[in-house]
């Protein structure tokens, strides 16, 4: 008998091991393949300077830490990842609501794929700072490691509401917690009988297709560019439930997409929104807004080709930008250094016109645009004249210059008056807007240029002279 | 004798308005062309003189004048106007002169190289000028003279930006800005 138990005693004893021996297997392995996706995706890391939809992220990855996740047959392995400079954002106060992670994973034919995760709450966070979409309780979106995004998934509770594109839904993501400090609270249903409602949010975007004749095979193609979020509609379902555990509302957000195509009848407003949030655009602007920071930072400049390349002036100095050649470009951006005027001057109004010069018969003159962005400002100028009124602006060196002198004059009466300036050195925004105005009737070119002025959460304003030399900023939705 | 007489009395509506005067304080895009701007209370007489100052290995030697009536002469704008001028001289450690304005006369209707006081601020002390620049106006922008006293005075220089497309600036020309882009670099009377 005690052999017995003694026999039984080593099975149990070798079962156990056999059992440590797995687990300690299975960890092994995870740590190797963890070790595996974190070479991977280092070397596809591209999202160091990452801008997500309304504002910059410095991130930094640690491989060192790591989570799995099983579903659909598939192995997610999920690390965090920190945004390293949120002192920078004026808005870093809301990053308690963010959390960052990236995901890799084998799909089901082997190949490698990985995200950069964004979760968010936005429980107390104003609605203007959701450009992508204010969903109920949060968002994930989901981006590629170059920082394009490739879906958003919306959350109410914690529960999973809608994606934009099912095929990258990763169901592990459905069941996580949006965040903590923000949703907590909303975890713990009431046990009542209630009503509660759920809200079906419908998103309408704009598809822009550009169409071109192919220069090799002389094919007429339609390729899409951008697309852009133009309106949301909430409404809500009611319903009464007794339970303690909230049924999931109903996977009812609705994305509708609109396809429109840019021609010559584009508004200024679709093609601004249009070319501001390309990815190439935002980073090369978040570059120039970086650059227009700091003290003998210098001036910078970008042309954006037809094809969406972005390329730097040819000569970038401290107070001057060149643009040698600007044929087949669509604009381009420059930044005010901190001594200049943080408006655009008759030399780049000048800029603007040859760039509208150059633009396709297809696309118009009014397919061009120039950009400015300073410390504080961030303005796009665009040509609204015809091109036969285009043929007829030839500015003269001589005359720039004259219109530079009276811009700078200007400056320096208006900065006189307590509505133009707050400190009686710098023109406040309205004194800026006055003087481009009043630059543009000096240059003959009243009525023929619209200014719109970009916000921090990327948002365009058309900026109107009204009759009493004030200015009023008509948002482009 | 009588014609003589009718030909002054129709001559002379014309004439006194060439003469109108206005204070320096005054806007001369909202004046008629031809207008002088006078400096009534000699608010430019006390900054006047030859200045210098030490800036990065460079010296830079400041003449200041006093113009009577300047005739400014553009295509869209024309009027006289009482007017500080500077004109300058920027040497290097080896006093070597790497830019110069000194033996230059401006041409009324000239804008580059020319600076020129724009409006006086008796509040604040100081005189604000329009630069325009070195060749193809680059460094065009705003100085602002402040008379610390009898001697001295800080000079801050604001820059613009410029952008060209294509040829606008050929490359032979010197383009660099000499001047010094500081604030508050004191300056003292020699």
């Amino acid at each position: 008998m005690k052999k017995l138990l003694l026999s039984m005693c080593c099975m149990l004893l070798l079962g156990l091991s056999s059992c440590r021996e797995d687990s300690l297997g299975q960890e092994t392995t995870e740590r190797d393949r963890s070790s595996y996706f974190a070479g991977k995706i280092e070397s596809a890391l591209k999202f160091k300077d990452f801008n997500s939809y309304y504002m910059k992220h410095h991130l930094s990855f640690d491989k060192s830490d790591f989570a799995t996740h099983r579903s659909g047959g598939v192995t997610y392995y999920e690390y965090p990842v920190k945004a390293d400079d949120l002192k920078n954002y004026e808005l870093s106060s809301f990053f308690k609501f963010i959390r960052f992670s990236v995901v890799a994973y084998n799909d089901s034919k082997g190949d490698f794929k990985s995200y950069l995760v964004e979760r968010c709450s936005n429980e107390n966070i104003p609605d203007k700072f959701y450009l992508t979409g204010n969903f109920a309780t949060g968002t994930v979106n989901i981006y590629t490691l170059d920082g394009n995004i490739q879906n958003n998934v919306a959350f109410y509770n914690g529960k999973y509401i809608a994606s934009k594109d099912k095929g990258r839904d990763f169901g592990f993501l459905n069941y996580s917690p949006v965040l903590s400090a923000a949703t907590t609270a909303n975890k713990e249903p009431t046990c009542v009988p209630t009503e509660v409602s759920y809200p079906v949010e419908t998103y309408t975007y704009i598809d822009y297709y550009k169409i071109y004749q192919d220069a090799l095979t002389g094919q007429t193609v339609t390729q899409f560019m951008n697309s852009v979020l133009v309106s949301r509609t909430v409404s809500y379902v009611y319903t009464t439930t007794m339970s303690c555990v909230s049924a999931p509302p109903p996977p009812n957000s609705v994305y509708n997409h609109e396809k429109e195509y840019l021609t010559g009848n584009a508004t200024g407003c679709q093609r601004s929104q249009q070319q501001i949030n390309k990815t190439a655009v935002k980073n090369a602007v978040q570059n120039l807004k970086n650059n227009a920071t700091t003290p003998g930072g210098g001036e910078l400049g970008f042309k954006e080709m037809n094809d969406g390349t972005i390329l730097p002036g040819d000569i970038n100095a401290a107070h001057q930008v060149t643009f040698n050649d600007i044929s087949g470009t669509q604009g381009g951006y420059h930044n005010h250094t901190l001594t200049g005027i943080h408006m655009f001057s008759p030399y780049d109004i000048n800029t603007l016109l040859s760039f509208a010069s150059v633009q396709t018969v297809a696309n118009g003159p009014g397919n061009a645009y120039f950009g400015m962005v300073s410390s504080d400002n961030h303005y796009i100028i665009r040509f609204d004249g015809t091109s036969s009124d285009l043929a007829g602006y030839n500015f003269t060196p001589e005359q720039l210059n004259e219109w530079t002198k009276f811009q700078l004059e200007q400056r320096d009466l208006n900065v006189e008056n307590s509505l133009y300036s707050n400190d009686y050195l710098h023109l406040n925004n309205l004194g800026l807007e006055k003087l481009f105005f009043d630059t543009l009737k000096k240059m003959g070119l009243e009525n023929k240029i619209t200014l719109q002025k970009v916000d921090q959460y990327n948002n365009i304003y058309t900026i109107n002279k009204t009759s009493n030399g004030s200015t009023i900023p008509v948002p482009c939705f | 004798m009588k014609n003589i007489f009718l030909l002054l009395i129709s001559v002379l509506p014309f004439s006194c308005k060439a003469q109108q005067e206005y204070p320096l304080s005054s806007d001369q895009y909202s004046l008629p062309s031809y207008s002088y701007i006078k400096d009534m209370n000699n608010e430019l007489n006390s900054y006047v003189g030859t200045y210098k100052a030490s800036f990065g290995n460079k010296q830079i030697t400041l003449y200041i004048s006093k113009e009577i009536k300047r005739l400014f002469d553009y295509a869209q704008n024309k009027y006289y106007k009482d007017v500080l001028s500077i004109k300058y001289t920027v040497q290097n450690s080896s006093g070597q002169i790497l830019q110069t304005t000194q033996n230059q006369n401006f041409q009324p209707n000239q804008i580059e190289n020319t600076i020129f006081s724009s409006r006086t601020k008796p509040t604040m002390g100081s005189i604000w000028f329009t630069y325009g620049g070195t060749n193809c106006s680059v460094g065009n922008g705003s100085i602002i003279l402040k008379k610390l006293n009898s001697t001295q005075l800080s000079w801050s220089y604001y820059p613009n930006d410029m952008v060209f497309v294509g040829n606008q600036c050929p490359s032979n020309l010197d383009i660099t800005i000499y001047l010094p882009e500081t604030e508050n670099l004191v300056f003292t009377k020699q």
